[in-house]
């Protein structure tokens, strides 16, 4: 539910739509009562927390942007919360460094995106936050130039987006590849279709619009711009 | 997955659970997003709430886990509580593993059964290992692409050191399906041990540059295996770029607009541009300028990065016409 709170409060933001009083009161109430009392938000009322519906909560609550939507996030115990996420970097030599999405849960490069997300819009990114992240995003990206979920795993565009966004919230501390990433990401647009697939040889779907081509706006951040008489060269 | 069973009762009419509070969930008031639960799932998720606040890691507990996630498949809540539930009770993993197994086939894109899966074999140990991966090898007939069982397949092979065995089934997979980028990208894992050992694939460079350009051969534009072959280790007195310019050449003989090999091409030349001395620079640079108008006419979509790369080509160092 704080994903759908997210995506429809988000949008009607980027639509130039004021929310009004009540939409903002009501969303920060209920978003409140998503929040656990250990630090991070579940996916409602009475759920453990997890990292996805954490980001979901702390962004719809940041869209809000009301004193009280901020006011409402207990900092302390979401910092708390995501250093217990962390795998320490000495006890597994894949996972190290990575971040569980919740309490024995799976570790994979959504979970580091999200905590370091989460970190930096909360003003809570520590040392021993990002200590280790950067040695496991280099382990997911893989010989074709895109990121996986896990080291080893195939190069796909949700993990892309969030190894991408990583490095950016590592202020570029991370030995990513970006060229390497860049080369990936502008094959995977379909020339037939327009649209982005998110693995080689995969299908074009609409969700990679985003993860996709969110991506780019990333890359330009680090990598010189295109200057436009050199098309015509 | 809720059975149309009418024997079932509801738990707060159930006399071995009036010892138990049933908790309401706290939705406020207006909350945003509501969803119209049916009777049953807010019976049921009333009594895991109770259990769960009891902290009771007892056989009803377990079995209570089981029913919530049966309404709910990805309730991350259910699954941890089962896991700890499993643990204090010490019960038999090994009906836990058919326990997933069926709802694998049911859920194959669930995230937290996936990895709960993990949880169980790692307990139970080797024993399952070759069970697991036939299981894999199943699934995967069904959907070759799955990426939570390509994960868990690379636990597995990884747990316990089952390198040898993965290399026969992506083989196979491959003569399936020579587009499939999944079992690509599990023949670079199983080569490198999971990007552990990169002179593991050094030592079989020779066989797999053979293999992958028979590969190419049968499907010219397949850029998976494109993507695998540059991924090779270089050679001992040539790069792996070099190594490919010969197979992407004679591609381009009977297929001029090949955009797999003319990229290679460019690269090749961009790679020898960078490494030359003054006097080779100017004709790889003139190579890798002549390619990359090819590419902006034969790829006009992507004309902003082929420009892109003229202009980072250009300025690295300065090009006399």
């Amino acid at each position: 539910r704080p994903w759908l709170c997210y995506w429809e409060l988000h949008s009607l933001n980027l639509l130039g739509q004021e929310l009004d009083a009540k939409l903002q009161h009501d969303a920060v109430q209920f978003l409140s009562r998503c929040q656990h009392p250990t630090g991070g938000f579940g996916g409602g009322p009475g759920q453990i927390p997890h990292l996805a519906s954490t980001y979901a909560a702390v962004c719809a609550l940041i869209t809000v942007g009301t004193d009280a939507a901020l006011a409402s996030i207990n900092r302390e115990a979401m910092h708390a919360f995501l250093l217990r996420m962390k795998v320490p970097a000495e006890s597994d030599a894949v996972l190290g460094g990575g971040f569980r999405m919740h309490a024995t849960g799976e570790v994979d490069i959504r979970g580091t995106f999200t905590a370091l997300a989460v970190a930096e819009m909360l003003g809570i990114k520590t040392d021993d936050v990002v200590a280790d992240v950067a040695p496991f995003l280099e382990r997911c990206q893989t010989y074709e130039g895109g990121v996986g979920g896990e080291p080893g795993t195939e190069a796909h565009g949700g993990y892309t987006f969030c190894g991408m966004a990583t490095h950016i919230l590592l202020n570029q501390k991370s030995k990513l590849d970006v060229r390497k990433l860049l080369r990936w990401a502008v094959l995977r647009q379909g020339a037939a279709e327009g649209g982005f697939n998110g693995r080689t040889n995969k299908l074009v779907d609409g969700c990679y619009s985003f993860w996709q081509g969110g991506v780019f706006p990333l890359i330009s951040m680090v990598l010189p711009p295109l200057e436009v008489a050199s098309l015509r060269a | 997955m809720v059975t149309g069973d009418d024997s079932w009762v509801p738990y707060c009419d159930r006399a071995e659970w009036s010892d138990v509070v049933p908790i309401p969930q706290d939705d406020g008031e207006d909350p945003l997003v509501p969803i119209d639960y049916s009777s049953r799932f807010e019976d049921v998720m009333n009594y895991f709430r109770g259990i769960c606040k009891r902290e009771e890691c007892s056989a009803r507990a377990l079995d209570i886990t089981k029913e919530v996630i049966s309404l709910n498949g990805a309730s991350c809540s259910a699954w941890f509580y089962r896991w700890k539930c499993l643990q204090e009770l010490d019960s038999d993993l090994l009906d836990e593993l058919d326990y997933i197994d069926t709802m694998g086939k049911t859920y194959p894109k669930n995230y937290q059964l996936w990895w709960h899966r993990r949880l169980v074999v790692e307990k139970i140990g080797k024993i399952v290992a070759e069970r697991e991966l036939q299981c894999t090898a199943d699934a995967l007939e069904v959907d070759t692409k799955n990426y939570h069982i390509w994960s868990y397949r690379q636990w597995l092979v990884r747990a316990f050191q089952l390198w040898e065995a993965d290399l026969a089934f992506v083989h196979k997979l491959l003569v399936d399906d020579v587009f499939n980028n999944s079992a690509w990208n599990q023949r670079y894992f199983v080569l490198t041990r999971g990007g552990q050992h990169a002179a593991n694939l050094t030592s079989v460079l020779c066989s797999e540059l053979q293999y992958v350009s028979d590969m190419i051969r049968i499907a010219p534009l397949n850029e998976a295996a494109w993507s695998y072959a540059r991924a090779l280790p270089s050679g001992e007195d040539s790069t792996t770029l070099e190594q490919l310019v010969p197979l992407a050449t004679a591609i381009l003989e009977s297929q001029p607009t090949n955009l797999q090999a003319i990229m290679t091409l460019t690269d090749a030349a961009t790679e020898m541009s960078r490494a030359a001395d003054t006097s080779k620079h100017d004709t790889h640079t003139a190579k890798a300028l002549e390619l990359l108008h090819r590419l902006v006419k034969l790829d006009p979509m992507r004309e902003r990065y082929w420009a892109w790369q003229v202009q980072e080509l250009t300025k690295a160092r300065p090009f006399v016409k």
